[in-house]
């Protein structure tokens, strides 16, 4: 009896002080938490929109989601950006999507992802022409990442397919055009299920959003 | 000192002799960037843990040592988690969930029981860093060798004009062909030393 008085006490102390330690840490990164992912969804925003836009955001009701973003240029809008999410691999992926009202693709920049490094992780992977013994070569370096760039110009409202026969970025100019014709993306080599979570994310309630908003326009 | 580190990185290697931890050796070991990041975070809970744990030993009844230690593991998982969220977001984002798997790596379970608890604060830190070297190191000899094969690139740039690198290296199968091909050689090479 004594012993189990004893067991409890040492466990009970140790979970006290992990407690305490964990509260402070959290308390202390709080800050710069919340300013990371204030950042990292205005970084998303700039990246999904055309330059030269103003960006306002909305608060939707019904179908439409509590918070998405529209993009305005001479007083007319350009664009939408909505966030969405789908299961990935290990949790969920997250996007922020710009799309313009007739549904073509201006943007998708992946906010948190759920792959694992070396595969689905790939989803974010910026790809570099640059050599490693010459790491300081000229090359028109690429600043975002080649999945998420190839779903500029196709459209969601049409399915989007993926073709697993080569990755985007190594292939020439006319073979990505093809593609574009064809409403498809090439997916990240060995990683489907992130490859359909990103295009799920992307397709999955857009369409119904852009309808919303189509028709809340007409009305007005 | 250069004894410890020769124990924690080439005799003791925590991944290659003493196999242990090889669930995130073979989830993270896919690029050299990964491999680096995961190695310094597991270092870093590794030698806390080690401390912490060789302060409190005397106050830990046996009966209660092990649910104590996971506790000290996790705090310490959890805040290089929250740092790492605030400080490094880009490491944040390409291993995120695999951080906190480190409080299922049985090498800082292993070292707070078979080391920390048994010797003085000053020796378990030691402990500490070098077996996390040796996980680091044996972590990017991995990676090395995965993100070439695997990927055609090291540290996410170029290596070989024109090779096709082999998807398998990059998936788990590779993963343990390559954590297969690591440990044989060094086993063979120390046999060799010792013959």
């Amino acid at each position: 009896m004594l012993d189990i008085v004893r067991l409890s006490l040492v466990l009970t102390i140790v979970a006290l002080i992990a407690g305490l330690a964990i509260g402070l840490t959290y308390e202390q990164t709080r800050e710069s938490i919340a300013q990371q992912k204030r950042l990292v969804q205005q970084e998303a925003l700039m990246a999904v929109f055309p330059d030269g836009v103003r960006i306002e955001e909305r608060h939707g009701e019904d179908v439409l989601p509590d918070r998405y973003w529209v993009a305005i240029m001479n007083d007319t809008r350009v664009g939408y950006a909505f966030r969405d999410s789908s299961q990935g691999y290990a949790g969920l992926n997250k996007v922020i999507v710009g799309v313009d009202p007739e549904g073509t693709i201006l943007g998708v920049s992946i906010i948190a992802q759920a792959g694992t490094p070396g595969l689905g992780q790939r989803v974010i992977e910026i790809a570099s022409k640059k050599y490693l013994w010459n790491p300081l070569g000229r090359d028109e370096e690429e600043k975002r990442p080649w999945f998420t760039k190839q779903f500029e110009g196709l459209h969601v409202d049409e399915t989007i397919t993926f073709d697993k026969s080569a990755e985007w970025h190594a292939l020439e100019p006319e073979a990505r055009e093809r593609l574009r014709n064809k409403n498809q993306i090439t997916a990240v080599t060995g990683s489907t299920i992130s490859t359909r979570s990103v295009i799920r994310a992307v397709t999955e309630r857009i369409p119904r959003y852009l309808s919303a908003l189509a028709a809340e326009q007409e009305e007005e | 000192m250069i004894k410890d580190l020769k124990r924690g990185i080439i005799t003791e290697n925590p991944i290659l002799v003493l196999a242990l931890g090889l669930c995130p050796a073979l989830a993270v070991s896919t690029s050299l960037q990964n491999g680096v990041g995961m190695g310094a975070a597991a270092t870093f809970v590794l030698v806390c843990s080690n401390v912490i744990v060789s302060l409190i030993k005397r106050f830990i009844p046996p009966k209660v040592r092990i649910p104590c230690y996971i506790i000290v593991i996790a705090t310490f998982v959890t805040m290089v988690e929250l740092i790492m969220k605030a400080y490094f977001p880009d490491l944040n984002k390409s291993l995120g969930i695999f951080v906190s798997l480190i409080v299922v790596n049985c090498i800082i379970l292993g070292r707070a029981e078979a080391y920390a608890s048994k010797n003085n604060v000053f020796k378990s830190l030691i402990d500490g860093i070098v077996m996390g070297l040796g996980f680091t190191v044996a972590l990017c000899t991995l990676a090395t060798i995965r993100e070439v094969l695997g990927a055609n690139k090291l540290w996410g740039l170029n290596v070989i004009p024109g090779f096709k690198p082999m998807t398998i290296f990059t998936l788990a199968p590779g993963g343990f062909l390559a954590i297969a091909l690591v440990m044989g050689l060094s086993n063979w090479i120390r046999d060799r030393k010792k013959g």
